[in-house]
């Protein structure tokens, strides 16, 4: 099999992201088409290095992707949020804590492993901003019709994955163990369903915002 | 160890869960809470849109009415001052000095008085100036306006200090002031009338009393009385409470007030 159905869920996102954000009309939304080609192509290597080259760790390619992942994730929440509030400072901050967690922890496995503590930081960071664009939703005076609204469908996407994921990144580990000895992928399954939420939302929010653009010309 | 892995597995799987529905929630709820927004806001931009509808309303029929009274002053005031001029030119006699002089001085303080008036009428009709001398002002005009007729004794009294209130609502206290006493002038027979501005911290209070024959409230407002119903929609414009109290023996008595 070439394709695990992550990595089909991240190709077909990727594939709606091309059809659907073209340059001018989209915006900011534009950029999220190299960021999911670049994840597709991360989902893919991994899948390669631990089924096709029969390498037991691919963790490294994980490790590689997370600070290109947060680091977008980031600037793209930091770009929805900046009409209510200025969150630069507090991307600033959240993003160096991360760099410096996972640096150091990067630097003590020789990047060969998985930075869990760099990772659970930056889930939580994420939820976090998610909480705040809610907050900001309730309490902003102007009225957003959501179910068209695209930057709500994705922080709703990201949101769901990564607060889905906290509980399988604290015992990673453990489930980890647990496959080897019982063969029971419990992590790979819940990450099947946290991620067809992320990249249906995520779907969705790109073709709100196609709707949008070309309703308005 | 097949227990605890299976345990942890429950574990997780319970959390993840439990994590998903609480996500749920939180965005059902941030939903509910937005369609809730919106439906305010709509109702609230309906409110809007008919409160302009009854102020541009209010704002014609203020201009038909003012017409009206401008007709009426013309024909039963102003006109009236002109023809008595016209009458003493016509029967001045200039073989006689002393009557030709004092039909002269006559005729000059009709001419002096009919400018007066005039410039009272231009004064009372401009809404612009209205707003700038504002309701005291305004009022004082009327109520020497209805003191020269002759046919009334009419009073302004004012109590505390009265506040400098918006143009609109100026304007709007002004004209259903006017049309009260037109009211007063063309239907109550009344000899007296008296007017009470007062002011507290809160509220603004305008009572109009005369010693008329009365009406049935009720009635007028049967018979299609649009008069009293336009009193009452400006009243609601400018978030006053107006009330009307009548009877035959009494007289009128019409109070509107206005919280500041």
């Amino acid at each position: 099999m070439i394709f695990t159905i992550i990595i089909l869920f991240s190709f077909t996102c990727w594939l709606s992201s091309l059809i659907l954000l073209r340059k001018k009309q989209a915006g900011y939304l534009h950029h999220m088409t190299w960021f999911l080609g670049l994840t597709t192509m991360a989902e893919l290597s991994g899948y390669l290095v631990y089924f096709q080259f029969h390498q037991k760790n691919n963790y490294w390619v994980f490790n590689a992707f997370l600070p290109v992942e947060v680091f977008f994730l980031s600037w793209l929440f930091y770009k929805i949020l900046s009409p209510y509030c200025n969150c630069k400072p507090w991307i600033l901050a959240g993003l160096t804590v991360f760099f410096t967690i996972y640096l150091y922890e990067s630097f003590q496995s020789s990047f060969l492993g998985l930075s869990m503590n760099a990772k659970n930081f930056s889930s939580v960071f994420i939820i976090v901003i998610c909480l705040s664009y809610y907050y900001f939703l309730l309490k902003s005076e102007e009225y957003i019709r959501l179910k068209t609204h695209a930057p709500f469908w994705i922080v709703t996407g990201c949101f769901f994955f990564y607060f889905g994921s906290v509980t399988c990144d604290i015992f990673f580990d453990h489930l980890l163990s647990i496959n080897k000895v019982t063969i029971k992928p419990v992590r790979y399954v819940i990450f099947i369903v946290l991620n067809f939420i992320l990249y249906s939302s995520w779907s969705y929010s790109f073709l709100c915002k196609y709707r949008q653009t070309t309703s308005s010309y | 160890m097949q227990i605890q892995a299976d345990n942890i597995i429950i574990l997780v799987v319970s959390i993840t869960l439990i994590f998903l529905i609480a996500g749920l929630f939180l965005v059902i709820y941030v939903n509910v809470y937005n369609e809730k927004k919106g439906s305010y806001l709509e109702e609230k931009k309906i409110l809007k849109q008919q409160f302009e509808r009854a102020f541009l309303q209010s704002q014609l029929e203020i201009k038909e009415q003012t017409l009206q009274h401008i007709a009426y002053e013309l024909h039963d005031n102003l006109g009236q001052v002109a023809s008595l001029i016209k009458i003493n030119l016509c029967t001045l006699q200039l073989n006689d000095p002393a009557k030709a002089g004092q039909k002269i001085e006559d005729t000059k303080e009709l001419v002096r008085q009919l400018i007066m008036d005039l410039k009272t009428l231009s004064v009372s009709l401009n809404s612009d100036r209205v707003a700038q001398l504002g309701i005291v002002n305004g009022l004082e005009n009327e109520v020497e306006r209805l003191n020269k007729t002759g046919q009334f004794t009419a009073t302004l009294k004012q109590g505390g200090s009265i506040p400098m209130l918006d143009a609109n609502t100026t304007i709007i206290l002004f004209r259903m002031a006017q049309e009260i006493l037109n009211n007063i002038v063309k239907h109550s027979g009344a000899k007296r009338i008296d007017i009470t501005l007062q002011a507290s911290e809160n509220l603004f209070t305008l009572v109009c009393r005369d010693d008329g024959v009365g009406f049935d409230r009720e009635e007028k407002i049967g018979n299609g009385g649009s008069g009293l119903l336009n009193l009452q929609n400006r009243a609601k414009l400018i978030h006053a409470h107006l009330t009307i109290r009548s009877s035959h023996e009494n007289g009128t008595t019409v109070s509107i007030e206005l919280p500041i």
